[in-house]
């Protein structure tokens, strides 16, 4: 049997245009059979029946439906398929129009308040919670976002971390979020309105529709990649993009396969158990693997076995370990200087940052080489190992590098 | 502050106790039984049905007899009976208004 599936995100404020898409389905000859509840996903089968007809009605996410109920549907012709989001997607084999599940519109609104309205709450509460850090951390690189464009996307590709990627996709998840919120408050606000009438549930217009599912699976990709992003510079810290997209991409496949085979949420807690395995797994051994890996340098006595450290003149301690950007320590003209410290750099990074109009440095004791970007970031060498600061706000004019270096001795 | 208790009905409700008066039925049965009666004229849908059911049940108008084979059957109460009276006689209030004017106003 042959069969498809596709992705319903929204199903809840966008009834219509779903309901337009799954009969333009139906006339193609695709049967919705089941619902993966993880990412939306209708799966379908050939079908040679013509008299398919959709209804969505309101239910609670976390709860089984009421049996009467089911039955009751079932009785006027409508069979549950299953969940997406918090609506029940019903479908009715009959030559002429089945009677609408909902056909009071007050009723329907008060169904909503009932069933589904406490899982919106929660979600729409993790959306303002989300938003706000989001803003609160992206106001960190406040200084990156203007000195414009060019500049931002020339860190952007010049880059061998991540960091320039989480800051592109940071903001606009942010903003994509908030303007998801804004947008559902504002849909409940015109049905409530609409319902006290006793009119139906406001439709979105096709081209909003397409807009909305459009803006939702960006926002479902950017988030995903963010999320993959983080784990893998977090853990593999230094090494290539091309490494990072590799695990991005198996990642993906996992997720996808995964989701296609899954059909309730119960059946998705292996798979959840799998990657939090998998991240324990790369968190216990991220350090022989990141050891074993070719052209990798030895690291500088002094952090060995860290990649990461928080400057705020103190020494570094294990549990700052992990810590994503590292923070400040007193700078020459300014009160805060960010820095990104590496224990180590593989040699295609430290090439990469050669090659960014970099100028040497006079030589410091105990230091074989210093460099210097435009960007204003150093690269220092000792040895066989290499040190990156990254200096992340580019207001300060003066350079860094004898504090960073009075601090990084002062380990020692 | 108890919830005030249904004074008026709408349409659905009364044809929703009209036909539980002679005999008790399951949901399905009351959505044909409507349909039926009024000739397609009043739809009640499965789920508006269940929430008007829950509702008259919850202010006692009517009365959970049995469930078979996942259906519940429900049977009118007195008090149930009581509102659809009131219920009728208003309507029959509103009609013999009606006519009074309409008929004076037809009248040369």
């Amino acid at each position: 049997m042959k069969t498809t599936c596709r992705r319903f995100p929204n199903a809840g404020l966008d009834r219509t245009g779903t309901l337009r898409r799954l009969e333009k389905m139906a006339q193609k000859g695709w049967e919705p059979t089941r619902v993966s509840p993880l990412f939306d996903l209708v799966h379908f089968q050939r079908t040679t029946s013509r008299d398919l007809h959709f209804s969505l009605d309101w239910t609670d996410p976390e709860r089984q439906e009421d049996p009467a109920y089911i039955k009751l549907c079932a009785d006027a012709g409508w069979h549950p398929v299953g969940k997406l989001g918090s609506t029940q997607l019903y479908i009715a084999h009959s030559q002429g129009e089945p009677i609408p599940i909902q056909t009071d519109p007050m009723l329907e609104y008060q169904r909503f308040y009932q069933k589904s309205f406490r899982g919106l709450q929660t979600a729409l509460l993790c959306y303002l919670v989300f938003g706000l850090n989001l803003f609160r951390f992206t106001s960190r690189f406040s200084s990156d976002f203007s000195r414009g464009g060019l500049y931002f996307l020339e860190r952007l590709f010049s880059s061998s971390t991540l960091e320039p990627l989480l800051l592109l996709l940071l903001p606009l998840i942010t903003l994509s979020a908030l303007v998801g919120l804004f947008f559902t408050l504002f849909q409940l606000y015109r049905w409530k309105k609409a319902a006290q009438n006793g009119h139906p549930f406001p439709s979105l217009l096709p081209w909003q529709s397409q807009l909305w599912i459009l803006s939702n699976h960006m926002i479902g990709f950017m988030f995903f990649v963010l999320i993959l992003a983080w784990l893998a510079d977090c853990l593999f810290n230094g090494i290539s993009l091309l490494f990072c997209a590799a695990v991005i991409l198996v990642l993906t496949l996992i997720a996808s396969t995964a989701a296609k085979h899954l059909p309730q949420v119960k059946a998705c807690y292996p798979f959840f158990w799998s990657i939090a395995a998998f991240v324990l797994a790369i968190s216990i051994l991220h350090y022989p693997i990141r050891t074993l890996l070719p052209y990798r340098i030895p690291p500088d006595t002094i952090t060995e076995g860290y990649s990461k450290y928080q400057m705020s003149n103190e020494k570094p301690t294990d549990t700052l370990w992990g810590s994503f950007i590292a923070s400040d320590c007193p700078g020459p003209g300014s009160s805060r200087v960010f820095y990104d410290v590496y224990a180590w750099s593989s040699p295609a990074m430290t090439q990469r940052f050669l090659q960014n109009r970099t100028r040497e440095m006079t030589a410091l004791p105990g230091y074989s080489s210093v460099w210097e970007n435009d960007l204003g970031d150093c690269l220092i060498a000792r040895g066989n190992a290499y040190l990156i600061l990254w200096r992340l706000d580019k207001d300060i004019r003066t350079s860094f590098l004898p504090t960073a270096i009075t601090w990084l001795e002062s380990w020692a | 502050m108890a919830r005030k208790k249904l004074e008026t009905l709408t349409e659905p409700m009364y044809y929703i106790l009209l036909s539980l008066y002679e005999e008790p039925r399951h949901g399905y049965g009351i959505m044909q039984y409507i349909n039926q009666m009024t000739n397609g004229r009043v739809i009640v849908g499965a789920g508006t049905l269940y929430a008007l059911l829950a509702r008259f049940e919850e202010e006692q108008l009517i009365l959970l007899t049995r469930t078979s084979e996942g259906r519940k059957y429900y049977t009118l109460s007195e008090t149930g009976k009581e509102s659809l009276l009131t219920e009728f006689n208003r309507l029959n209030r509103q009609l013999d208004d009606g006519a009074q004017v309409l008929k004076r106003r037809s009248t040369p």
